[in-house]
């Protein structure tokens, strides 16, 4: 078992997290696809992981963000109205939400992303982070 | 709602058996209905998302994920049984399975 310690500082009130964890492996397969699980990802989120570096890998984060959010809302919703555009690298990346996910859920639209890799590199463990206006918290 | 006949649902059953024996690497034999598709399979909501697209597509469904995730917080699926009970209701009602009395 392997742990890991999260740090995050925000300026805006923290609603909640969630965290998830996935093999890029498993989306391989998936990032050859001209439309990748379309319940999953939008088109706009297919292109991007199709022009990205590592494709399989930008589809892997964004899945792990979307599972990080479900925890985070604690209630099903519809992956596709969560969006992310996340560089593979970069470690971090907004979580844009649709209008009324949002105001469903009294979060921000915009929450935020960080993932990084297990040591081997094979994995993608992300938190996701929601945000609330200052009076709701 | 659409009509489901017994070929159709063998055909569910079989794709739901070979889809699980594939991707967690099991014996076909050694999976039945019963099987608990995360305490026996190691299964997970990648697989189970990733099984509802080939139906998806197979049957040109129209299912929304809120819909079925709501769905499954009143009538989990656990076990392989349940999850071809489930499909079975997803190709029967697609979307309006949301308004089925469990």
């Amino acid at each position: 078992m392997t742990s890991s310690t999260w740090i995050f500082e925000s300026s805006e009130p923290l609603h909640s997290c969630g965290i998830d964890a996935e093999a890029v492996s498993r989306f391989e397969a998936v990032a050859l696809e001209e439309s990748p699980m379309p319940l999953v990802f939008s088109k706009e989120e297919a292109a991007h992981a199709r022009t990205a570096e590592h494709p399989a890998e930008t589809l892997c984060i964004c899945f792990c963000a979307k599972e990080a959010v479900l925890k985070a809302l604690e209630t099903p919703y519809d992956f596709r109205s969560c969006r992310l555009f996340p560089d593979a690298g970069a470690g971090a990346a907004p979580i844009l939400l649709d209008d009324d996910l949002a105001r469903e859920h009294g979060v921000l639209t915009k929450g935020r992303l960080e993932y990084r890799h297990s040591d081997g590199g094979g994995e993608v463990i992300a938190a996701a982070y929601l945000f609330c206006e200052e009076d709701d918290h | 709602m659409r009509e489901v006949d017994q070929e159709t649902i063998n055909e569910i059953r079989t794709t739901v058996y070979e889809y699980f024996s594939d991707e967690c690497d099991v014996d076909i034999s050694e999976i039945s209905d019963e099987t608990d598709v995360i305490g026996d399979l190691e299964g997970d909501s990648l697989m189970l998302l990733s099984l509802l697209e080939i139906f998806r597509k197979k049957y040109e469904l129209s299912i929304e994920l809120k819909t079925l995730g709501k769905h499954l917080m009143k009538k989990p699926a656990d076990t392989v049984g349940q999850v071809i009970d489930l499909t079975v209701e997803i190709v029967r009602h697609g979307n309006d399975i949301v308004n089925v009395d469990l």
